[in-house]
């Protein structure tokens, strides 16, 4: 199994299309069952800021066999920015997300969700059963039911936000083995961080303080329907948990509770750990993701297997 | 099973059934049954693993074989132990053919995997460890009545169906034909021979005392240089037998020292969780061993 620093895939030619009215970048390559994959993070993060880049060891990987769709989310990665005050929220985000999958008149996808994307991906299932054919879901700090440490661990970098330093040391806190954040990964995120519309979000987060006075209560809120729904039973698709052992993060213990709770209701649920991972499973071990994933979507994809 | 060609392969002296299916390569994957002759409630065998095995596992080199003391597989001469019954199996691999394999043990067979990582990691391509309650760690456990009351006599498809039952998250992969071939498997003078060996007191006296050594030097190699080949765990959420938390304890003993180490917990199975879930069961070992390869 590969514990070299991987090398980045090729990603194809990134597009543009306007959903409701925000400017969304996407990448789209492939053919065949559609998944759609959904990164972490929220807009105006000030230490570090995802985009669909992130995918790069996983779609051109999955290319070969699925059609691979990664879009970046309202106001993150090279997508424009809420255009409203009081879109600074999770549900606006989620929103977004399935205007996007309408917008492209996709068939039922396999919804992929890492980290805050896990959330969204679950969000999607719950309230949009009829877009969705399975869920995956990446070590979800933000979806599982248990302590969340990555205030504590993520604590005091040591350089100003909004630097290739600071993320740097953000991405290698994330992670099991530093290594796998390369300067291609770095230079991705600062330049998703110098764009002034970037700066606009990280503005209107901390400045005009939405973070503090909807984004965080509103999630909280959100979370709260969500973990509720899972119990009774709502979410009704596959669902596919896989967690990295060593993340700091989002600690393994909320990918077991996870899986009891979902599992509870729904029988094609099943829990992987990945030994010697952080937070980025999908980036520190890629041969073992991809693996794990392409099954899974094929599987889920040929009902006359379920047995 | 019908798909899987039968022969007979000398090992040690005697003859040994193997079935096989797929391509010969150089990698292939070795199921080891679970169930211990005298011992077990159930009686094991390659009939265990699932119906349609070769399709859940298309285009493997696979190799299914008896434990020694079951089918076509005579348990050796002297006390029995791990040692002894792994020894034998580590014999037959060398006279297999590939030069290694992804061995895949359920219950005892996950014992004797562990044993083979210990004793000739170069037979070995990985270990895969389903739903052993010997193979975890232990510790000072709570007693287990899942199969405390067992009918009489324990051969018989009525005693063979209690316990699979007991041992299962669901009864519904328990059909007549797996009864019939528990019976048949029971009835086997070699399953015989080697059940009256273990019952008497070969199993608490010898076989047991050996696992207990063989764990030891398992931890101690897993807190020093680490456990030598890549290792899956691989647990039911519903096993009467052994509790996820358990799989998950092996899981962090192995993962210490070896990189490539996975945990994977199976929805809705109970012991025999490849015959409960097989599409999930087969499926995460192929990926297991597709990211090896």
């Amino acid at each position: 199994m590969e514990n070299a620093v991987p090398m980045a895939g090729v990603m194809p030619e990134p597009k543009m299309i306007e959903v409701e009215g925000v400017g969304t970048r996407y990448y789209d390559s492939g053919a065949g069952e559609v998944v759609v994959f959904i990164y972490g993070g929220n807009f105006g993060a000030q230490d570090s800021a995802s985009s669909a880049q992130t995918w790069d060891q996983t779609l051109p990987a999955l290319a070969a066999r699925f059609r691979t769709i990664a879009f970046d989310k309202l106001g993150q990665g090279f997508t424009d920015n809420p255009l409203r005050d009081e879109d600074y929220t999770m549900a606006a985000v989620v929103r977004h997300a399935v205007a996007f999958i309408k917008a492209l008149s996709l068939p039922p996808v396999h919804l992929v969700g890492h980290s805050r994307g896990g959330f969204t991906a679950a969000r999607i299932a719950l309230e949009y059963p009829a877009l969705v054919r399975s869920l995956t879901v990446i070590n979800s700090g933000t979806l599982m039911p248990t302590v969340s440490t990555n205030e504590p661990t993520l604590a005091r970098p040591p350089a100003p936000p909004l630097t290739r330093e600071s993320a740097r040391w953000i991405y290698e806190h994330y992670s099991f083995n530093p290594a796998i954040v390369t300067d291609a990964w770095i230079e991705t995120v600062f330049a998703v961080m110098s764009q002034p519309k970037y700066r606009e979000s990280v503005r209107k987060m901390w400045q005009e303080q939405l973070a503090t006075r909807l984004f965080y209560p509103q999630l909280a809120l959100q979370k709260r329907d969500t973990l509720l729904w899972i119990n009774d039973g709502r979410l009704q698709r596959p669902t596919l948990i896989v967690w990295g052992y060593n993340d700091r993060t989002a600690p393994v213990a909320g990918g077991f509770e996870l899986f009891r709770m979902i599992a509870a209701h729904q029988r094609r649920t099943e829990l992987h750990i990945i030994n010697q991972s952080g937070h980025f499973p999908f980036r520190e071990h890629p041969a073992q993701f991809n693996a794990l994933l392409a099954r899974f979507v094929a599987s889920c994809a040929a009902p006359e297997v379920l047995s | 099973m019908s798909a899987l060609q039968e022969r007979s392969v000398a090992v040690q002296g005697r003859q040994v059934r193997v079935l096989s299916a797929g391509p010969a390569r150089e990698r292939a994957v070795l199921l080891l049954q679970g169930g211990m002759a005298g011992v077990a409630p159930y009686c094991g065998g390659p009939h265990m693993w699932a119906p349609d095995l070769e399709r859940w596992l298309a285009g493997q080199s696979l190799f299914v074989v008896d434990l020694p003391g079951h089918g076509g597989f005579t348990l050796a001469e002297g006390a029995p132990s791990l040692d002894l019954i792994g020894g034998q199996v580590a014999a037959l691999m060398e006279a297999l053919g590939p030069a290694r394999f992804d061995v895949v043990g359920h219950d005892h067979g996950a014992l004797v995997a562990l044993w083979l990582g210990l004793n000739h990691p170069r037979l070995l391509a990985s270990v895969s460890l389903a739903a052993s309650p010997l193979a975890a760690p232990t510790g000072d456990s709570v007693g287990n009545l899942t199969l405390a009351g067992l009918p009489w006599p324990r051969a018989s498809a009525l005693s063979q169906a209690w316990a699979l039952e007991r041992i299962s998250y669901s009864h519904h992969h328990i059909d007549r034909a797996l009864l019939e071939s528990c019976v048949t498997a029971a009835d086997s003078q070699v399953y015989r021979h080697a059940a009256a060996i273990m019952g008497e007191d070969g199993y608490e006296r010898s076989y047991l005392p050996s696992v207990r050594a063989t764990k030891s030097r398992l931890y101690e190699l897993c807190r020093g240089e680490g456990f030598p080949v890549p290792a899956q765990v691989i647990w039911a959420a519903n096993d009467p037998l052994t509790p996820p938390e358990r799989g998950f304890a092996l899981y962090e003993v192995l993962a210490a020292g070896q990189p490539a180490t996975r945990f994977t917990l199976v929805n809705r199975a109970g012991h025999l969780l490849f015959r409960e879930q097989p599409e999930a069961f087969y499926r995460a070992l192929m990926a297991f061993h597709e990211a090896l390869a």
